[in-house]
């Protein structure tokens, strides 16, 4: 069984808005979600810029739905994207509990569990001294929503649990590829017939002292002050690291007979899903970018697509001084054919939503998905000079009208993890 | 086009507390051999967790690389990466490994590590009661460099596939058993939809220590002992696409196919048991079999009182009378439960098998082996929070 697999929901929670109508917006509007930011109560932290969620919007719109209990940020955020996009996609399970599309299930990416700073005081024992058994006699004052309690299948099992999915609930572990493996695995299920319809996506909170010491120790955050809230420039000369942010988006994936049936409204179609290994460094992707370019190819295959059919490119661009020249050149590698690249519409969404991290592939292909359906693509935002060795068409500073008949989504994880979607336009 | 007749399950890599290979296992548990370790630390760290089936962590000889991947690793890392070890550089493995065609399917736990050291707690203590200023500070001073690295779980799999130089399609799956088995299957039909040639499916066990079990009471664990580990095998094409069933067995045993999966969610109790049953069935009718046509059952871990339940109720739906249903063992005797590597261990544990035509039973007090009556098997994974799948493995000229 091969079956055409449509977008049918979608649903988003970021810096840049709480839905995905007003997420577009501003991506079409070229805002940016990236803001000074600081640890609460800290104000010499040196990564200075982050891409927060508002925190009072968002328990002023969410807070009223059933409390989820105890759980992370990024598992209400997750939570929140998952009810708006069944919401959207006109999704109800009947009195028997079965859904109108038939079986769902839920794929997501979320990143790694949120860490509390003080987690370990507990084991600071009355006399002073740490010790595990001062830990477990004190482990009621450890706090649940966070730290020692969260697993990262706490969000696709909330998701199938609140809406009683009955199909798989799968997590993907593949750092910032994470939601891209999951909607890429999930179009895959529904393709082969496993699934009717899927929730696909990602969440993930990194917002918080522990994990962006960890981040920042690594190397990988901008620390610099030059550019203020214009700090994220992919592919400019200047850029000097990535931009964090937190939040959510997911996609209802569903049959093209499920959603046909159901007269849904159909956004487009995922039509290739490829991924790939560096087989290079943890710490540094493959210098000629082999693995971003085999993960491209592979989801063009996947799909049937030829290189020359493709628009536009939704890149990772993390302003990352070694992923945008390299995935420049994989760009160029894939569509060298006929020098296509020069035709492509290449974008950078982090330049105003952040970096999502584990979930960022997923506000991205939204964004993907709503070029296609509406003929725009977002631009990257602050590049004013150009590095040379990013000498492609970014759409710089405004977003373009222009006729988007198949897209590209990239995405690459840390270690040399990589996956690529293909989206086209969906004429039944 | 999906043919999982075409794809054979080989090269066995197993690292557990009773050894670096299936049949170390196997005989430790008809042996009744003893293999888990009293541990002083977790003895004190939390009442009930004293014993362990700890494993050492390798070192860069054993794994066959620079010091310097040490540092940029873990212990399950480095657990993960032996039994890649182990599987690709075993004797059911010819030819070369590596480049486009090889792929990397893996079930990795979350990582759960001390950010700071015990030493460094007493100034935590002196920070948080100064400012959040002075925490960030500490912070600063205090987390190791590679800590970032650490907890994120999938440097497992940037370890491996730089190791090995895998490039094919990949993903990656946590935390809990489910993980395990979901890398099995779509590492098969990365290789039966032709996305791969040969697939590379493994999976770690969360490192033992003392911070896992606060997580683990809170997910309703049972006490049972937690063990380390890792299990791998490598999914092929046979070389004869349409005539699968044919190819001639490998050189350590006959082929093993993954001839059936199910996979599905239940939230709780009677939902539960209801998913698992579902998985099973729809295991079973992918296989072309029924519940007469399983051999023996490798259940997941009693790690959750739910778990277990659901477990024995579903087997009960499915099979009917006790007396009436195939043998049922696993291998926790001899490795503790090992998260996701539990059931991929299982699957391992049930090539051994399928090779020898034995299996083990478990009549609760002992291990016994016996004639495998049918050539499929039956192994299932029960994840923490209700995530169910069961796959049937069957000897391929079965």
């Amino acid at each position: 069984m091969s079956r055409r697999v449509v977008v049918t929901g979608l649903g988003a929670v970021c810096g840049l808005g709480l839905d995905w109508q007003t997420v577009w917006e501003g991506l079409c509007e070229g805002r940016s979600a990236i803001r000074g930011w600081q640890p609460p109560g800290v104000d010499d932290f040196p990564v200075r810029y982050a891409a927060p969620v508002d925190d009072a919007a968002f328990a002023a719109r969410y807070g009223a739905d059933e409390d989820p209990g105890p759980v992370e940020r990024r598992v209400r955020f997750g939570l929140a994207a998952a009810g708006q996009a069944l919401a959207d996609a006109g999704l109800a399970a009947g009195g028997d509990g079965a859904w109108t599309a038939g079986r769902i299930g839920t794929a997501v990416g979320s990143g790694v569990p949120e860490r509390d700073p003080l987690e370990l005081l507990p084991a600071l024992g009355e006399d002073g001294q740490p010790s595990w058994q001062a830990l477990y006699a004190r482990r009621d004052r450890l706090d649940r929503a966070s730290g020692l309690f969260c697993t990262n299948d706490a969000l696709a099992a909330g998701i199938a649990a609140r809406h009683r999915l009955r199909g798989p609930a799968l997590n993907f572990s593949t750092a910032c590829a994470g939601a891209t493996h999951a909607i890429g695995h999930g179009f895959r299920m529904i393709r082969r017939g496993e699934v009717d319809a899927m929730v696909v996506g990602g969440a993930d909170s990194v917002l918080n002292l522990p994990t962006m010491t960890g981040l920042h120790l690594l190397g990988a955050p901008s620390t610099s002050e030059l550019f203020g809230d214009r700090l994220c420039r992919a592919f400019d000369r200047d850029r000097s690291g990535l931009v964090a942010a937190e939040g959510a988006a997911m996609l209802v994936l569903e049959s093209e007979e499920s959603a046909r049936r159901r007269g849904a409204i159909v956004y487009a179609e995922v039509a290739g899903f490829g991924s790939s290994l560096d087989a290079y460094q943890v710490t540094a992707p493959h210098p000629d970018g082999v693995g971003a370019a085999l993960a491209m190819r592979r989801a063009l295959a996947d799909g049937g697509v030829a290189p020359e059919a493709v628009d536009s490119v939704n890149a990772h661009g993390t302003s990352t001084p070694l992923n945008d020249p390299i995935e420049t050149r994989a760009i160029k590698d894939v569509f060298a054919g006929g020098e296509h690249y020069r035709k492509l519409a290449v974008t950078a969404n982090k330049t105003m939503l952040g970096h999502l991290i584990a979930a960022a592939g997923a506000p991205e292909l939204i964004a993907t998905v709503l070029s296609v359906r509406d003929g725009i693509v977002p631009p990257t935002l602050n590049l004013e000079n150009p590095d040379p060795a990013c000498d492609l068409d970014y759409v710089p500073d405004k977003a373009r009208h222009q006729e988007v008949s198949v897209a590209v989504s990239n995405s690459f994880g840390f270690g040399g993890l990589n996956a690529s979607l293909v989206v086209r336009g969906y004429d039944d | 086009m999906t043919n999982l007749d075409a794809v054979r399950l080989t090269a066995p890599g197993l690292y557990t507390a009773a050894g670096a290979d299936p049949a170390s296992l196997w005989e430790a548990l008809v042996a009744g051999k003893d293999t888990g370790r009293s541990d002083e630390l977790l003895a004190e760290a939390w009442p009930g967790a004293g014993t362990a089936f700890l494993v050492d962590d390798p070192d860069a000889a054993t794994l066959g690389v620079h010091r310097r991947v040490l540092r940029t690793s873990e212990k399950q890392a480095r657990m993960a990466l032996y039994g890649a070890r182990l599987a690709l550089t075993g004797p059911s493995v010819t030819g070369p490994v590596g480049g486009e065609g090889w792929g990397l399917y893996l079930g990795l736990p979350t990582v759960d590590e001390q950010l700071l050291r015990f030493s460094a707690l007493d100034g935590l203590r002196r920070a948080a009661d100064d400012s959040p200023g002075a925490v960030a500070a500490l912070y600063g001073r205090e987390v190791p460099p590679f800590s970032g690295l650490s907890h994120l779980n999938s440097t497992a799999a940037a370890h491996i596939s730089a190791v090995f130089g895998l490039t094919g399609a990949m993903a990656a799956y946590s935390p809990f058993s489910d993980a395990g088995l979901s890398a099995l299957v779509d590492g098969v039909l990365s290789v039966a939809e032709g996305e791969n040639e040969a697939a590379v499916i493994g999976a770690v066990s969360p490192k033992v220590h003392p911070l896992l079990f606060p997580q683990y009471e809170e997910l309703g664990w049972t006490g049972a002992a937690p063990g380390e580990g890792a299990a791998f095998l490598v999914a092929r094409r046979g070389p004869d696409v349409p005539g699968a069933r044919d190819v001639p067995a490998a050189p350590d045993g006959p082929a093993v196919r993954l001839a059936g999966y199910g996979r599905g969610f239940g939230a709780d109790g009677a939902d539960l048991t209801s998913a698992l049953t579902e998985a099973v069935h729809a295991a079973l009718a992918m296989a072309g079999t029924d519940a007469a046509g399983i051999g023996w059952v490798l259940p997941d871990a009693g790690w959750t009182a739910a778990g277990e339940q659901a477990q024995r109720a579903a087997l009960d739906r499915v099979f009917g009378p006790a007396g009436a249903r195939p043998a049922v063992a696993g291998a926790e005797r001899a490795t503790g439960v090992l998260g996701p590597a539990h059931p991929l261990a299982h699957v391992v544990l049930a090539l051994h098998g399928l090779a020898t035509g034995r299996l083990l039973a478990d009549d609760g007090e002992t291990v016994r082996e016996e004639p495998l009556p049918v050539s499929r098997v039956l192994v299932l994974a029960c994840g923490a929070r209700g995530q169910v799948c069961a796959v049937v493995l069957e000897g391929a000229g079965s």
